[in-house]
C-alpha cells in the first residue's frame, strides 16, 4: 500500500502558503539571478569566442597613407598573412560631440553580426554599430548625415573588430557616447570622398594555431617589412593590443566567482529558514513523530517524509529559478551587455555543468543542511518524541532571570525558547542589510573615490609614448608596466613603475634614493608597508624583480610605484636618459602614432562613472533583491514565534490579557531581536564590505578607500523599520485570529 | 503470540539520584489474552508497557514475544519489531491532524503486507460516516476508534493501550471498552491495557498488579465481565 502520509504535503504547502510562497519566490529569485547571470555571461563568451573563426576576427589591422601593392600583399601571402582591406570614411564631428567610423561592406574579415533590421544594400543605407545607436538614440528608419552624405538607417549591427568602443587605442574607458561604428554597402561606399578615407589593412594569420611568441615574430617581420617597402604607415595594432578586441573577453566573467558565491550564501540561508521551519514542525508534531515511531515507522521514512517539502519547494525553486532566468530574467543581464559591449544577439545555450550549478547544487545545499538537522532532531527515542522531550539533556531547569517586572522576564523566555529562530533572523538581516548597504552605498563609494582620485591626481595628461618625440613642455619619465601577484585576487594586477627624478613636478614626495616608494593605494590593495618586499613581472620577458618598499606615498589615483630613473633604467637595462612618458598640465600635440597610451584626468576620473552605468541594471536589482529579502526572512522567522506561542496566546487571552498586553508578549521581542539585529550588524556589514572592496577594486584602476556617508547606514535602518512594521501588521492580525477555544481543547 | 516479561529491572538516575523503577518483573501472557496492567501513578506499569513496546530498553532483563527477544536490541531491530509486532494505543489519541480518519488508519496499513481490509475495519470501528472526517471534526470517543483502527490496521500480534479511556467520559469510555473486546473476539491480538481504574481489570483475562515496581498481583480472571457491563 502506498503511503498515505504524501497526502500531508499538499495540505500543509495549503495551510502555510504564504511562508512557502515566500521561500519559493526567495528561491526562484536567487535561482534566476544566478542562471540568468551565468547563461548571459556564458553567452558572451561564447559569443566572443565563436567571432574568432565564425566571423574571421582580424589578428591586427595597420594603416597607411597610401594602398598597399599587388607585391606587398603576394609578400605577405607567402608569409602565410592574409591581408584584407578595411578601408573606412571618418565623420569626427557627428551632432558636433561625436565620432563615427564608416566601414566598407565586409566579406573576408571581420563579418559583421547583424543586431536588428538589415545589412545596408543601397548605396544610401548604413548600419549602426548598436551600442552607439542606443547611446545617441538613432532608430532604424531614422536619416543620419555623415561624411556630407545622407544615409537611411536599415539595421544595427556589431563588429568583430568593435566589441569594445575605444575612441583610441590609448584612452582607458569605453565611450559608447561619443564613438561608434557603421557599415555601409559597397556601392554607398565607393560614393564618399577620398578625403575622407583612411586606408586600413586588416589580417589574419594563415596557421591559426600559433603561439603568441610566433605572432609576435611576424607581427615585428611585417612592421620592418612595411617600413623597409617605403610604405608610410601611421598604425599598426595587432589584436592582443587592441582594446576595442581584447577588453570584453578578459574582462567577461570577471566577477563570475563574487556572483556565484552570492547566489550559494542565499541559497544556504533559505536551506537554514527550512530547517528553522521543519525544526518548529517537529517540535509542534513531536507526538505524532512518537507515534509514527512506536508504530513501526523508520527513522529514515520520518526524515524523508518532513524533507519532502524542503525537496519539493528546492526542485520547484531550480526548475522555476531556471526557466526564469533562461527567459525572462535573461534579459536584464543581456541587456547590461548590450548597454555596454558591442555584441550581436547573445547566443543563450544550454550549458550543463552551468545547468547542474543552479541546479544540483542549491538543491543538495537545501537538502544537506536539512537532511542533517533532521537526522540531528531524529536521533532521540519515540518515547521522548511521545513526552515531548526534544531537548537536550535530561535535567534541563528553567534559566534563572534577573529580577525585573513580569513582562519583561516573559519576554526573555520568549527569546531564549526561539533563540534558533532569531540566529537565522540576525543572519537574514545581515545579508539583506549587506546587500542594501552594497546596493546604496556603492555610488557615493564611488563619487568620493572619484573625489579623492581628483585631489590626488597632480597631473592633467599622461602620454605613454612608443618613442621620445621633440614635443615640448612637460615632464618625461621612464614608465615600465609590471605585473604584480595580488593574493587576496588570487589573480595578476598591473602596476605601473615611474622612474622618476629627485625633483619631480609632479611626484614632489615620491622620491627614495634607494628601494622603491609605492602609492598608498597599492600599499592598500596589497597591505603592503615600509620594509616590507614587493615582487613584480614583466610580462615581456617574464623576468621578476624584487624592491624593498622604502615609503608610502600618499597617491590614490593609481597602483604605482616609483624609483629612480636612472636605478629604473638600470634595471630594465635601458640606456641613460631614456624615457617614454610624459607628464603634463596641458593637452600636449602628440601624434597618435607616437603614443601607446594617453591618460587624461577626466579618464580616470571617468572610470567610476563609467562602471555606474555599467553595474546601474544590477545595482537597482540588488536593491530591490534585498527588501524582498528582508520582507520574507523577517516575517516567516518572527511568524514562527506565534505559532510556537499559539497556546500561550490563547492561554493569555483567556486570562483576560489585553491585545496590547500580548503584543508586548509575543510581538515586542521579535521586535527586540529585529532592531538590534539592525543595528548590531551594521558595522559587521561595513567590515565585509571593506573586504569585498578589495576584490573591487581590482576591476578599476585603483584601489577604493571605504568611505560610507552616514545617510547610508540611517537608510539602513530605516528601510529595515519600515519593513519590520509592514510584517508586524501581519503578525497582529494572525495574533488576533488565534480562538480562545484553542486553550480548552482537551490537551496532554 | 505469548508474551513472556523475564526479571526486567529498570533504572532512572544515576549515582546517588538513581532510582530502581522495575525490581525485577516476570511475567506471562498469553496468545489472545486481554491483561490489564493496574496501579498507582509511579508504580511502574508506563514504563513496563514501554518496555514490552521497544520504547524504552530494559537495564536487566528481556522480554520474549513469540522469536524476538528484545535484549540488546539495536535500534532497526527494535523498530522493525514494533513494525512487525505490535500496535500502539494512546490516552491523547495522538492523530494527525491533516489526514482523514481513513487516511489515519491507512498510515498504519502502509507498514504492513497484509493489513486488514480498512473499509471492514472501519464498520467495525462504526466511523464508516466520518472516515472522510478530519480529527478535529470529531468527538474524543471517535478519534479514539480512529486511534484502535490504526494500530490494529496492521494486525498486529500485540496491541498496547497506554490510559486508552484516560481522557473519556464514562459512557464513551465504556463503549471503547466495549470496542476492545470486541476487537479481541474478533481479531484474536493480544491486549495489554494499562489503566488506574482497577473496575476495567473487570472485564479482562489476566489483571496484574504493579507497586513500587513490583508486581504485587498476578491472576486469571475467572468471573470475567463484558465491558458493557462495567460500571464505575
Amino acid at each position: 500500500m502506498r503511503n498515505v502520509l504524501y497526502r500531508r504535503i499538499p495540505r500543509d504547502f495549503k495551510k502555510n502558503w504564504v511562508k512557502y510562497l515566500g521561500m519559493l519566490f526567495i528561491l526562484v529569485s536567487t535561482i534566476a539571478v544566478g542562471s540568468s547571470y551565468q547563461a548571459a555571461t556564458g553567452g558572451v563568451t561564447k559569443y566572443t569566442d565563436d567571432i574568432v573563426e565564425n566571423n574571421l576576427q582580424e589578428d591586427g589591422y595597420f594603416e597607411v597613407t597610401n594602398k598597399i601593392s599587388n607585391n606587398d600583399f603576394l609578400h605577405f601571402n607567402e608569409e602565410k598573412i592574409n591581408v584584407y582591406e578595411n578601408f573606412y570614411a571618418s565623420e569626427n564631428t557627428y551632432e558636433e560631440t561625436a565620432k563615427v567610423l564608416l566601414f566598407n561592406e565586409r566579406k573576408s574579415i571581420d563579418i559583421p553580426v547583424i543586431f536588428e533590421g538589415e545589412f545596408p544594400k543601397n548605396h544610401n543605407d548604413i548600419a549602426i554599430d548598436h551600442v552607439f545607436a542606443r547611446a545617441r538614440g538613432i532608430k532604424i528608419g531614422n536619416s543620419i548625415t555623415l561624411v556630407n552624405k545622407t544615409f537611411n538607417v536599415v539595421g544595427t549591427v556589431a563588429l568583430p573588430d568593435y566589441t569594445s568602443l575605444f575612441l583610441n587605442n590609448t584612452d582607458l574607458v569605453m565611450n559608447t557616447q561619443n564613438f561608434g561604428v557603421s557599415l555601409l554597402s559597397e556601392e554607398g561606399f565607393n560614393e564618399i570622398e577620398d578625403k575622407y578615407i583612411t586606408y586600413r589593412y586588416s589580417y589574419r594569420y594563415q596557421d591559426r594555431n600559433l603561439e603568441n611568441k610566433d605572432k609576435k615574430t611576424k607581427y615585428e617581420d611585417m612592421v620592418k617589412y612595411l617600413y623597409t617597402t617605403g610604405n608610410s604607415v601611421n598604425t599598426f595594432l595587432p589584436a592582443d593590443q587592441n582594446q576595442s578586441i581584447f577588453f570584453l573577453p578578459t574582462d567577461i566573467g570577471s566577477d563570475a566567482p563574487t556572483m556565484t558565491a552570492f547566489v550559494y550564501i542565499l541559497v544556504a540561508m533559505i536551506a537554514f529558514v527550512f530547517a528553522i521551519l521543519t525544526n518548529s514542525n517537529i517540535e509542534k508534531e513531536a507526538v505524532i513523530i512518537g507515534t509514527l515511531r512506536a508504530s513501526g515507522y523508520t527513522k529514515g521514512e520520518i526524515i524523508w517524509h518532513y524533507l519532502q517539502p524542503t525537496l519539493i519547494i528546492a526542485l520547484l525553486g531550480s526548475i522555476l529559478g531556471n526557466i526564469l532566468g533562461y527567459t525572462a530574467m535573461i534579459g536584464v543581464f543581456c541587456n547590461f551587455y548590450y548597454k555596454s559591449y558591442s555584441v550581436g544577439p547573445i547566443p543563450v545555450t544550454f550549458n550543463i555543468p552551468m545547468f547542474l550549478l543552479t541546479t544540483i547544487l542549491p538543491v543538495a545545499i537545501m537538502i544537506g543542511i536539512n537532511s542533517l538537522m533532521l537526522w540531528r532532531k531524529l536521533r532521540l527515542t519515540p518515547l521522548r518524541f511521545l513526552r515531548k522531550e526534544l531537548k537536550s539533556g535530561k535535567d534541563r531547569k528553567a534559566r534563572k532571570l534577573p529580577n525585573v517586572g513580569f513582562m519583561k522576564r516573559f519576554g526573555m523566555r520568549v527569546i531564549g525558547q526561539n533563540r534558533g529562530s532569531y540566529i537565522t533572523l540576525f543572519s537574514g538581516i545581515f545579508l539583506s542589510s549587506f546587500l542594501l548597504l552594497f546596493g546604496i552605498g556603492i555610488k557615493p563609494m564611488m563619487e568620493h573615490y572619484t573625489k579623492t582620485v581628483d585631489e590626488s591626481l597632480s597631473y592633467n595628461y599622461q602620454y605613454v609614448l612608443k618613442a621620445p618625440t621633440d614635443v615640448e613642455g612637460g615632464e618625461r619619465l621612464y614608465v615600465q608596466e609590471f605585473k604584480t601577484y595580488f593574493d587576496l585576487g588570487k589573480k595578476d594586477i598591473g602596476v605601473s613603475a615611474f622612474g622618476i627624478k629627485k625633483d619631480s613636478q609632479f611626484f614632489k614626495d615620491a622620491y627614495v634614493s634607494n628601494g622603491i616608494s609605492i602609492s598608498s593605494s597599492l600599499s592598500d590593495k596589497m597591505g603592503l608597508d615600509v620594509n616590507d618586499k614587493l615582487t613584480v613581472k614583466d610580462s615581456m620577458t617574464d623576468k621578476e624583480y624584487t624592491f624593498t618598499v622604502n615609503k608610502i606615498y600618499d597617491y590614490k589615483a593609481s597602483m604605482s610605484i616609483f624609483m629612480d630613473q636612472e636605478t629604473l633604467l638600470k634595471t630594465m637595462e635601458k640606456d641613460e636618459g631614456t624615457y617614454n612618458c610624459i607628464l603634463s598640465n596641458e593637452e600636449l600635440n602628440i601624434d597618435q602614432s607616437c603614443l601607446i597610451r594617453r591618460i587624461s584626468r577626466n579618464d580616470i576620473l571617468g572610470a567610476s562613472d563609467q562602471l555606474l552605468v555599467s553595474f546601474g541594471t544590477v545595482l537597482a536589482v540588488v536593491n530591490i533583491f534585498s527588501v524582498i529579502i528582508y520582507l520574507v526572512m523577517m516575517y516567516i522567522l518572527t511568524k514562527v514565534v506565534i505559532d510556537k506561542n499559539a497556546l500561550s496566546i490563547s492561554y493569555m487571552k483567556v486570562f483576560g490579557y489585553e491585545p496590547k498586553e500580548i503584543r508586548k508578549l509575543f510581538i515586542t521581542p521579535s521586535t527586540i531581536v529585529a532592531m538590534v539585529s539592525l543595528v548590531v550588524c551594521l558595522p559587521l556589514e561595513a567590515l565585509c564590505f571593506k573586504y569585498l572592496l578589495i576584490f573591487l577594486s581590482s576591476m578599476i584602476d585603483g584601489y577604493l578607500d571605504f568611505f560610507l556617508p552616514a545617510w547610508v547606514y540611517l537608510a539602513i535602518v530605516g528601510i529595515g523599520i519600515v519593513t519590520y512594521a509592514v510584517i508586524n501588521i501581519f503578525h497582529l492580525r494572525s495574533i488576533n485570529k488565534i480562538p480562545m477555544t484553542d486553550a480548552l481543547k482537551c490537551r496532554e | 503470540m505469548k508474551l513472556k516479561v523475564n526479571n526486567v529491572h529498570k533504572f532512572y538516575g544515576t549515582n546517588e539520584a538513581r532510582i530502581e523503577v522495575l525490581k525485577g518483573i516476570n511475567c506471562e501472557v498469553l496468545d489472545g489474552e486481554i491483561c490489564v496492567l493496574l496501579g498507582p501513578s509511579g508504580s511502574g506499569k508506563s514504563t513496563l508497557l514501554n518496555i514490552i513496546g521497544g520504547l524504552e530498553s530494559a537495564d536487566e532483563g528481556c522480554i520474549d514475544i513469540g522469536d524476538f527477544c528484545t535484549a540488546n536490541m539495536k535500534e532497526r531491530e527494535l523498530s522493525s519489531y514494533r513494525r512487525n509486532n505490535l500496535g500502539f494505543v494512546f490516552q491523547f489519541y495522538n492523530l494527525i491532524p491533516n489526514l482523514t480518519v481513513k487516511e489515519n488508519i491507512e498510515v498504519c496499513a502502509h507498514l504492513t503486507k497484509n493489513p486488514l481490509d480498512i473499509d471492514d475495519l472501519l464498520k467495525t470501528l462504526g466511523l464508516e460516516e466520518h472516515k472522510d472526517k478530519f480529527p478535529n471534526q470529531l468527538s474524543g470517543g471517535q478519534q479514539q476508534r480512529c486511534a484502535i483502527g490504526r494500530a490494529l490496521v496492521k494486525n498486529p500480534s500485540l496491541l498496547l493501550f497506554d490510559e486508552p479511556t484516560g481522557a473519556l467520559d464514562y459512557k464513551t469510555s465504556k463503549e471503547i471498552l466495549d470496542l476492545i473486546e470486541k476487537i479481541n473476539h474478533k481479531y484474536k491480538n493480544t491486549m495489554i491495557i494499562v489503566t488506574h481504574n482497577s473496575v476495567i481489570g473487570e472485564m479482562a483475562d489476566r489483571v496484574l498488579k504493579l507497586h513500587d515496581g513490583m508486581i504485587t498481583s498476578n491472576k486469571l480472571n475467572e468471573s470475567k465481565v463484558p465491558a458493557a457491563s462495567l460500571e464505575w
